[in-house]
């Protein structure tokens, strides 16, 4: 009998726990604090700036800031579960942007936005990594002298729009299990493009007017990847030929461990690819 | 006496509770401001002004300079950072700061002054929406008293008119009366023409040479015209409206004051359809678009009808046509019945008569 009354005011106490915990967990999930941070600072020079992104979860915008503006932040937050760091550090002219989830948290039913304005005036080191973004980052206009970009799950699209005022020295784009398109690539002038893929998938349009010849390395997992060339342009793809790869070059003939596109010879701009896949998908369009 | 004497201890030791937590509060927010802005000289909480506080023109303060639950309002210079928390940080035209500028609880506002350092502020979404309330509100407001200023415009002009030009404004009235439809076409029309009309008067200044110079007084003379017309035209509207609901009480009033009666009535009636807009945009502001366009489109009708029957009545002084008081035949014999030997009782003799006023 002592037992059975023991056992029930056990399973009681458990149960209020129970309800304890999760009309705990409820109201730490249903708390929001949602707050705007802005942050602005006037150009006074022209000097390179380096800016570091580390980007959890929610929508970027990355454009042009007025002019006589460094860099110029808007940042929507949920501050029960996301700190946020905006931080300039004069001496190595470098402006950290970062978001960190507070704890353990629940996802925020409301949407974390940032838009993040930078100088046209300076050249940029950007530095861009991103877990589970819908980003756009127009570069057209900035003057961006290398662009490291990592994304887990994101959906990315990256565009140049008009021919850079500064040839893009460096790009790397690293693509997890999301989407990358970089749009008018030849506009950004950039000579050398490494990128790799996971499970995702990497666009690279290089419309706009060519100014040099262009080389990539593009490593894939089990993604894939498709190169929007001008027809105009001469491509040389170097693949390993392992069967398990599948590329989709139309029109491009056998050259010893190499395809190669008619005219290649002869063309006035090329490109060439050199292709490290495991199950990966190379497809190239002429357009 | 004792009972008083522990009322007083009791809201002498609310009153320092109170304070107390206020100064807690404060402190709490100055480290929330060191936390968002990194400033680390930031000073205590006692040493923080509170309330609005305005560095002048031509003053020069050293930083930091920290205000609480006001506007800090920088006109002069401050040589170092200043920093707001829960208020509005104003950088007017020929302000300075030479550090940064933080607002906690508020935002940075560069009015035409210069921020050296980083400009910075925080606030929660509860202050967004109440600021974007307030805004609202404030255009609301500025938005009535547009339409207050519009009513009492009308009224004056409407008054004017019917004092020194009151057969034009019958004119007017008359010829919407007749036809409200061709009036509106014909100042539909006319609205359509004004712009090529005053391009042909332009170019016909231009051809002459000597014309050219009257070229910006013929374009003033043009739309002052055109808004005469047009606001005679609206008066003429609402002295037809005003006429309409006035009721039999008009008549015991002259024809002046009848007039003047009918316009004033009138034209509250046309303000009605923006009123309602306010009013509703108050009550449904999704809506108040739509009652917007609701009362434009009224309007637009009042004036272009208007205006077409002030062209209509060449600015009301064309004379009541014929075929306003077109004869009704009669037969002429008709009166003069053949009479029965018993006699009938006399009719008067039928006289011509205007269909208008039949």
């Amino acid at each position: 009998m002592a037992s059975r009354a023991s056992a029930r005011l056990g399973r009681g106490g458990a149960t209020v726990i129970a309800l304890a915990g999760a009309l705990a967990i409820s109201e730490r999930a249903g708390a929001q604090d949602w707050q705007m941070l802005e942050a602005r600072r006037p150009a006074r020079d022209t000097q390179p700036v380096h800016v570091a992104l580390a980007y959890g979860v929610g929508t970027l915008r990355l454009e042009p800031a007025d002019s006589g503006t460094l860099y110029d932040v808007r940042l929507r937050y949920d501050a029960d579960r996301l700190v946020p760091t905006v931080e300039w550090q004069a001496g190595t002219r470098t402006l950290r942007v970062r978001t960190r989830l507070d704890g353990l948290r629940l996802p925020a039913s409301g949407r974390t936005d940032l838009t993040l304005g930078l100088t046209a005036r300076a050249p940029l080191d950007l530095d861009v990594q991103l877990g589970a973004v819908e980003a756009e980052l127009d570069l057209t206009g900035l003057r961006v002298r290398s662009l490291d970009f990592a994304s887990g799950a994101s959906r990315a699209t990256v565009r140049f729009d008009t021919a850079a005022r500064q040839p893009l020295e460096r790009l790397s784009l690293q693509v997890g299990a999301g989407t990358l398109r970089v749009l008018g690539l030849a506009q950004a002038q950039a000579r050398r493009i490494d990128a790799s893929g996971g499970v995702g998938e990497i666009v690279l349009d290089f419309a706009g007017s060519w100014t040099g010849d262009v080389e990539v390395d593009l490593a894939l997992a089990i993604g894939q990847a498709r190169l929007v060339v001008p027809p105009d342009v001469g491509v040389r793809v170097e693949a390993e030929a392992r069967w398990l790869n599948r590329l989709d070059l139309p029109g491009f003939e056998r050259d010893g461990d190499a395809w190669v596109s008619p005219g290649y010879a002869s063309a006035r701009r090329t490109m060439r690819v050199a292709l490290t896949s495991v199950l990966g998908t190379l497809a190239i369009e002429r357009r | 006496m004792m009972r008083r004497i522990l009322q007083l201890g009791l809201a002498a030791a609310a009153l320092v509770t109170g304070l107390g937590a206020q100064d807690r509060d404060l402190a709490r927010r100055l480290d929330q401001a060191r936390g968002l802005s990194g400033i680390q000289g930031l000073p205590s909480a006692d040493q923080v002004s509170i309330g609005n506080r305005t560095i002048a023109a031509g003053a020069l303060v050293k930083g930091p300079v920290v205000v609480a639950r006001g506007a800090l309002e920088v006109v002069g210079e401050i040589d170092g950072d200043a920093v707001v928390l829960d208020g509005d940080l104003y950088i007017r035209s020929g302000g300075l700061v030479r550090g940064q500028a933080v607002a906690l609880g508020g935002k940075v506002e560069l009015d035409g002054g210069r921020v050296d350092g980083e400009i910075r502020s925080l606030v929660t979404a509860a202050d967004i929406a109440a600021a974007a309330a307030e805004r609202t509100q404030r255009t609301r407001i500025q938005k009535g008293a547009v339409l207050a200023a519009s009513l009492v415009l009308l009224l004056l002009l409407g008054i004017a008119t019917t004092l020194i030009a009151q057969p034009a404004l019958d004119g007017v009235a008359t010829e919407l009366e007749r036809d409200f439809g061709r009036a509106l076409l014909v100042g539909f029309l006319a609205e359509l023409a004004l712009t090529p009309v005053l391009g042909l008067a332009v170019v016909g200044l231009a051809l002459t040479i000597v014309g050219i110079l009257l070229i910006p007084f013929a374009i003033v003379a043009y739309a002052l015209a055109v808004a005469g017309l047009v606001t005679l035209g609206v008066l003429g509207v609402a002295r037809l409206i005003g006429a309409a609901l006035g009721g039999d009480s008009a008549r015991r009033l002259s024809a002046s004051g009848a007039s003047l009666r009918a316009v004033v009535i009138g034209a509250a009636v046309l303000m009605v359809p923006w009123g309602l807009m306010l009013a509703g945009g108050a009550v449904w502001p999704a809506g108040e678009w739509l009652l917007g366009i609701a009362a434009a489109g009224v309007s637009w009708v009042a004036a272009t009808a208007g205006f077409g029957a002030t062209l209509l009545s060449r600015v009301g002084m064309r004379p009541v046509r014929a075929s306003a008081s077109r004869e009704v035949p009669v037969d002429q014999y008709a009166w003069a019945t053949p009479t029965p030997v018993t006699g009938v009782a006399a009719a008067r003799r039928p006289v011509a008569t205007s269909g208008a006023a039949r």
